[in-house]
């Protein structure tokens, strides 16, 4: 029998490069290697609404949110360390133990303000990195708790990683971004 | 399903760098690297030692997609340059997009230990597996 469709526009797995954003796409930090590829949820809840005579019965959805979560980071430089997680670290420079940089905990107390970010996974055709065939931007995300921070010992099959997810919710103050996904004409 | 898309692979690595580790026979007026197809070596190569060979490993499923395993045997006279034959292959197309009659194919490395098969015959296998939409 032959094949049923030749729809088939296919995405390889091939990773992609993960950036963070805490000024609203102003600049870009290239988070780093990671340890296979992500995953994004879209989420809302359903409810409806009564139109009485005007319709029938009408479904929203709302408490819309979009979860994304990289697979772990294994990319420790402190400075991108302190970017994974916006308002909640900060980093600082160290000369003990000795040269180096201190990553730690933003705030004063047991509360703290979760900065807006935006997270972007492009993926590249070329080995220069310039042609773009996919890339999935989140707006307005904050990172989720629950982070962790994964050492292994000398048993572990893979590198210390850093576990991170965030969630986004529609911009107000941007006509309601939540996230786009750019696909290239083939 | 293309059982040939391992023709893929011959038109890649047909390159200059790695056509220069090759053995070549001349036929007539014209010169042939040795370059091969298949499992078995023909007879014109047999007395050569610094071979490219390409051949599947894997089953072609009734899937819509499928991502065969090839071997490309990278031989040569000893292990230090049956490994730097290996090292051409990976670096051409490990990770690498490329097209093949009009469509996107893309191939992944991974090189095996060294074999010794026999005096001044060495082979460092890579295998690649091939995604494409044939």
């Amino acid at each position: 029998m032959p094949r049923q469709t030749d729809q088939a526009n296919y995405q390889f797995p091939d990773g992609f490069k993960l950036e963070i954003s805490t000024n609203s796409g102003s600049a870009w930090t290239d988070i780093g290697i990671i340890e296979d590829g992500a995953n994004a949820t879209l989420n809302w809840d359903v409810f409806r609404v009564d139109a009485g005579n005007y319709r029938k019965l009408i479904n929203y959805a709302r408490n819309i949110s979009m979860a994304l979560a990289p697979s772990p980071v294994m990319n420790w430089d402190a400075t991108v360390i302190a970017k994974l997680f916006p308002g909640v670290l900060q980093v600082d420079t160290a000369s003990t133990p000795s040269a180096g940089k201190d990553v730690s905990y933003k705030g004063t107390g047991n509360h703290v303000e979760l900065d807006a970010c935006q997270l972007r996974m492009t993926h590249f055709t070329d080995t220069a990195l310039n042609t773009i065939d996919w890339q999935y931007t989140l707006y307005n995300a904050t990172i989720d708790a629950g982070a962790t921070f994964n050492w292994g010992g000398t048993m572990s099959d893979s590198l210390d990683s850093i576990t991170v997810s965030y969630t986004g919710e529609p911009d107000e103050d941007d006509g309601g971004a939540l996230f786009n996904l750019f696909k290239a004409t083939t | 399903m293309d059982i040939e898309i391992g023709n893929a692979l011959i038109t890649l690595l047909a390159t200059t760098e790695i056509k220069a580790m090759l053995d070549t026979f001349v036929v007539g007026s014209n010169t042939y690297y040795a370059i091969v197809q298949g499992k078995a070596i023909p007879v014109q190569f047999q007395d050569m030692n610094r071979i490219l060979q390409v051949y599947r490993t894997s089953m072609l499923t009734a899937h819509d997609i499928n991502a065969p395993l090839y071997t490309v045997n990278c031989r040569q006279a000893t292990e230090v340059n049956a490994d730097t034959l290996a090292k051409l292959v990976y670096n051409e197309i490990n990770r690498a997009y490329n097209t093949y009659s009009g469509d996107s194919v893309y191939t992944q490395c991974t090189i095996g230990e060294s074999i010794y098969e026999s005096e001044n015959h060495w082979n460092t296998p890579v295998e690649v597996r091939i995604f494409s939409k044939r």
